[in-house]
């Protein structure tokens, strides 16, 4: 603890300021997983939507046929759930391919992500990340500021062909990686169901029980 | 406080852990395209055949068969009462 005193004021304080944002962030993302733990068992419940009846009724008996054809069943949702995304993905390819086609454009291609161009770098705060400022804390040289801005929010109307084309592939990929959480969430599910639904337990069994009846 | 702890430890854990959960979601992204790239198949030859990939399986009709006689059989009991 003797090192902790020797630190001048301006150390102590970079110290506590580094140790409230570590745990900030650590909350945050613990935060994050929770709302996906939760989002992920809502996901799951179609398993139960797909096989209650049919385990009530006891046309599945067995744990085998129950991922059997619980597996098919989340196949086809996730046929289901990974068409529409897909299908726009295609669609946006076709509406930047025809037209580089019709423009013969090629380099707005090139462009797509630039800040200084037609890109869609155009539309975010753009930092100098090379050139961040910097200082040095118990020997290591740690970043003490923010960096230069290379770029401000700013709309180009020339870039529209980039900037519908990216929001439209960005928003089909998160569908599509949703689309896939639910997938692991329903496989996780129909595993963990199959080895407790038909399980052979002997703990609620009392032969006594059943000779005095 | 407790729960704050237990939010912070998550949050480490998930941060440690978020290499193998973004190879299992890319795994799992890989199959579900192949699964779809077959269904997707396949259902175009069910559909030139009349059918769908979506009708029910054999067991979901012996199910609902079940069902309806389950439902039958109390609408008649409910009658004679």
């Amino acid at each position: 603890m003797k090192w902790l005193v020797s630190l001048s004021e301006k150390e102590q304080r970079m110290l506590i300021i580094l140790f409230i944002l570590l745990v900030a962030v650590l909350a945050l993302v613990g935060l994050i997983g929770l709302g996906v733990k939760k989002i992920m068992q809502f996901q799951s419940r179609k398993v139960d939507e797909g096989m209650s009846y049919l385990v009530t009724t006891k046309v599945v008996k067995d744990e085998r046929h129950f991922r059997r054809l619980a597996r098919k069943k989340n196949y086809r949702l996730v046929f289901a759930q990974y068409f529409f995304p897909i299908l726009i993905i295609g669609l946006d390819i076709l509406f930047i391919f025809l037209y580089v086609e019709l423009s013969g454009d090629q380099a707005i291609i090139q462009e797509m992500f630039s800040y200084d161009a037609r890109g869609v770098g155009t539309l975010f705060f753009v930092f100098d990340w090379a050139n961040i400022p910097r200082a040095t804390f118990f020997g290591l040289s740690l970043p003490s500021d923010w960096p230069p801005i290379l770029n401000t929010p700013h709309f180009v109307l020339a870039a529209w062909p980039n900037y519908v084309f990216v929001t439209t592939a960005f928003i089909c990929a998160i569908w599509l990686l949703v689309s896939t959480q639910a997938f692991i969430a329903r496989s996780w599910r129909i595993y963990k169901k199959s080895r407790t639904i038909f399980i052979k337990s002997l703990d609620s069994i009392n032969s006594l029980d059943m000779i005095n009846k | 406080m407790l729960q704050f702890l237990k939010l912070i430890l998550f949050g480490f854990l998930y941060i440690v852990l978020s290499p193998v959960i973004v190879a299992v979601l890319a795994l799992a992204l890989a199959y579900g395209l192949i699964v779809f790239v077959l269904l997707f198949l396949k259902s175009i030859v069910l559909f030139f055949g009349g059918r769908t990939i979506f009708s029910d399986y054999p067991e979901d009709i012996a199910a609902k068969i079940i069902l309806g006689q389950i439902r039958d059989s109390g609408s008649e009991a409910g009658t004679v009462k």
